[in-house]
């Protein structure tokens, strides 16, 4: 984490040494969707299917312009990072399933290329957020009803328990703060000098695990998210 | 312009090697080669960091065991070793070890093995739960009950009580009767009168009922079962209440639980909950899953008699899910002793892995017995360990219950008496 804060430092201290020529400030709304999947080192639990999910994301930017090329960007977004695994062959139909819900203040650089009207752009910053809330759902199998007859499912030999129920955080396991990288393309146009629609794809690296560190011989979790969002922007008028 | 493109990648990059690296683990169920005291410890060590269940509630600091442990074993192999006693006595000192480290984890079914000729078989295994309650003074074994509750059957309470019963020895594998004196259990039903009504007797020594069932079907245990189920769906009969004794009862097939409860349940209920592991972490859980018994499609009517569960110290696993069924139903009763404390479900193979994550591990070298799911009750708290208290406390009399004097089933039926 302090390399994080030192990181973010420096960017900033990068940022603020832009020239400002034609400073604009803008606000915007983007809607999207997101596709998270979680990177973990499995070793021998590879029977743990893993699954990514997909989810719905909503940020209000905004945004100070220095230049026609360059400006800083700051949103606050609510986002899901969805995720889970299944299990195949004699358990298929076995799986859990859990749609986290994140609030995400991203920071970022947004480099702009193009003519007056339709422009491309870059995204490169930081973001940290807090892990609002979560659901889980799924299906697994009630072992006290057990058969022993021989069944080419588990689902032929034990009834199935199928969920969806709120997540139940764990003080000592769950970490609720993240952070981490962000990288983004997208194209903006201009309807007027006001008014711009934007659509961007941009990627999540999380730089935080899910989990405190609470054992020895800790798999640590990471958070790797896609997301897919429209918008527009109102770039204020200057005065 | 390209000085701050170099700033910003110098930080992207040194940010994404924030991620921590995974630890390497290896498979303890597919360990075979391994050849130091140092190489076991930390497969034991690990083998139980990642499939052990009950690290959400085991008060043992497992990260401090390996500190506290890891010199020792060292040692251990830095020892010179010139003759088989000196061997023998290096190994003793790694059960040791293994055994100090194990004995305050609270599985019940828990049983670690040492799989090497340099030990006695007494000295290669050894059960925590088992060490601490024979420590406890007030701990009875299972061949004392067996001979009293012989006597009771023969000449004592049971003899006098009875009116009728049916009974067979069942076994927890379809094996000729005598192959295993350990393995043989009693399984019995009768009637006791109680005034003008009676109460219905089911003595279950282990749970290998449905075994018995599916091995012969025309056999015995299918014919004490019919019985037992006769008398609960004979409305001509009137039942004062039902006694499920699991006393002495080490536990097997869940199976059976439904065998038992069907017909005395008089709508689905559950009795129990279940979760496992989902991951590598200690605390990568399932979430709570609820266990069920399910009412008997022929039942023929509604019974709302008491039904007593007696329970002892030796109540085990099945026997234990049988003494949360008592507290789940509106109409039971746990009586007798706290039980043993040993509640998960457990398959005695690898092959559980695959569902469950966790629990048994079987190498070349050692063997885990522990469970692969962790427990709750109805009421919201996990048991493991510490037993399941009983609604009316009854302590074991040796004395009496030597002479066949069973203080403790006469304490259900009068219970049963006194609730007409």
């Amino acid at each position: 984490m302090n390399r994080f804060k030192t990181t973010l430092l420096t960017l900033l201290v990068a940022l603020g040494f832009a020239m400002p020529a034609s400073a604009q400030w803008g606000v915007g709304v983007e809607v999207g969707a997101s596709y998270n999947y979680l990177t973990y080192d499995q070793n021998y639990f590879y029977s743990l299917y893993k699954m990514g999910g997909t989810g719905y994301s909503i940020a209000i930017p905004v945004q100070y312009g220095f230049r026609d090329w360059i400006a800083v960007r700051a949103e606050l977004a609510v986002m899901q990072k969805n995720y889970g695994y299944e299990l195949k062959g004699y358990f298929d139909g076995m799986y859990e399933y859990v749609r986290t819900h994140y609030i995400d203040i991203p920071v970022m650089a947004r480099f702009s290329f193009g003519g007056k009207r339709v422009r491309g752009f870059l995204d490169a910053g930081v973001y940290a957020g807090i892990w609002a809330g979560a659901t889980k759902e799924g299906r697994l199998e009630v072992s006290f009803t057990e058969s022993q007859n021989l069944t080419d499912s588990i689902f032929d030999a034990n009834d199935p328990y199928e969920f969806n129920e709120p997540y139940e955080f764990d003080s000592t396991r769950d970490n609720r703060l993240e952070a981490g990288l962000l990288a983004g393309v997208g194209i903006q146009v201009f309807i007027n000098k006001l008014v711009s629609l934007t659509a961007s794809c941009r990627y999540w690296y999380s730089v935080t695990d899910i989990q405190k560190q609470y054992m020895r011989n800790q798999t640590p979790k990471y958070h790797n998210t896609f997301t897919a969002q429209v918008g527009v922007m109102f770039t204020l008028p200057q005065k | 312009m390209k000085k701050y493109i170099i700033i910003i990648a110098i930080a992207a990059i040194s940010l994404v090697s924030c991620r921590k690296q995974a630890p390497y683990l290896t498979s303890p169920r597919d360990q075979h080669y391994i050849y130091t005291f140092e190489t076991i410890f930390e497969s034991f060590w690990n083998g139980m960091n990642n499939n052990y269940v009950f690290w959400s509630v085991d008060t043992t600091d497992w990260d401090a065991m390996y500190e506290r442990y890891i010199p020792k074993v060292r040692a251990l192999d830095e020892m010179e070793v010139s003759d088989a006693d000196e061997l023998h006595d290096a190994f003793l000192e790694f059960r040791n070890i293994i055994e100090a480290m194990t004995s305050g984890l609270i599985d019940g079914h828990l049983g670690i093995t040492l799989k090497t000729d340099v030990l006695t078989p007494e000295e290669s295994f050894f059960r925590p739960a088992q060490t601490r309650h024979e420590a406890d003074k007030n701990y009875h074994t299972l061949e004392d009950f067996n001979t009293g509750w012989n006597k009771s059957l023969t000449e004592g309470t049971l003899y006098k009580s009875l009116k009728e019963y049916d009974n067979t020895i069942i076994h927890h594998t379809p094996a000729e009767a005598g192959s295993n004196p350990n393995d043989n259990f009693h399984l019995g039903v009768g009637l006791i009168p109680c005034a003008d009504k009676n109460i219905v007797y089911l003595r279950i020594g282990g749970y290998c009922i449905s075994t018995q069932i599916e091995s012969d079907p025309e056999g015995e245990a299918t014919q004490i079962m019919e019985k037992y189920y006769s008398y609960l769906k004979d409305t001509d009969l009137d039942l004062a209440g039902v006694i499920i004794d699991v006393r002495n009862n080490g536990g097997g097939r869940i199976s059976d639980l439904n065998r038992v409860f069907g017909k005395l349940v008089n709508e689905e209920t559950v009795f129990l909950y279940l979760r496992y592991k989902n991951g590598p972490n200690r605390l990568d859980y399932t979430p709570w899953i609820p266990q069920t018994l399910e009412m008997d499609k022929d039942r023929t009517r509604n019974i709302t008699a008491p039904i007593v569960v007696l329970a002892d110290v030796n109540s085990v696993s099945m026997a234990e899910s049988t003494c949360h069924t008592a507290k789940a139903l509106p109409n039971g009763v746990l009586m007798g002793e706290r039980s043993w404390g040993g509640q998960g479900t457990l398959v005695n193979n690898n092959f559980g892995f695959e569902n469950y994550h966790g629990g048994f591990i079987d190498n070349s070298f050692y063997q885990i017995y522990t469970t692969m799911t962790m427990s709750k009750s109805v009421d919201g708290n996990c048991y493991e360990g510490t037993g399941v208290k009983p609604d009316i406390e009854v302590l074991y009399d040796a004395a009496k219950f030597a002479q066949g004097e069973d203080t403790q089933l006469q304490a259900a039926i009068d219970h049963i008496t006194q609730n007409q």
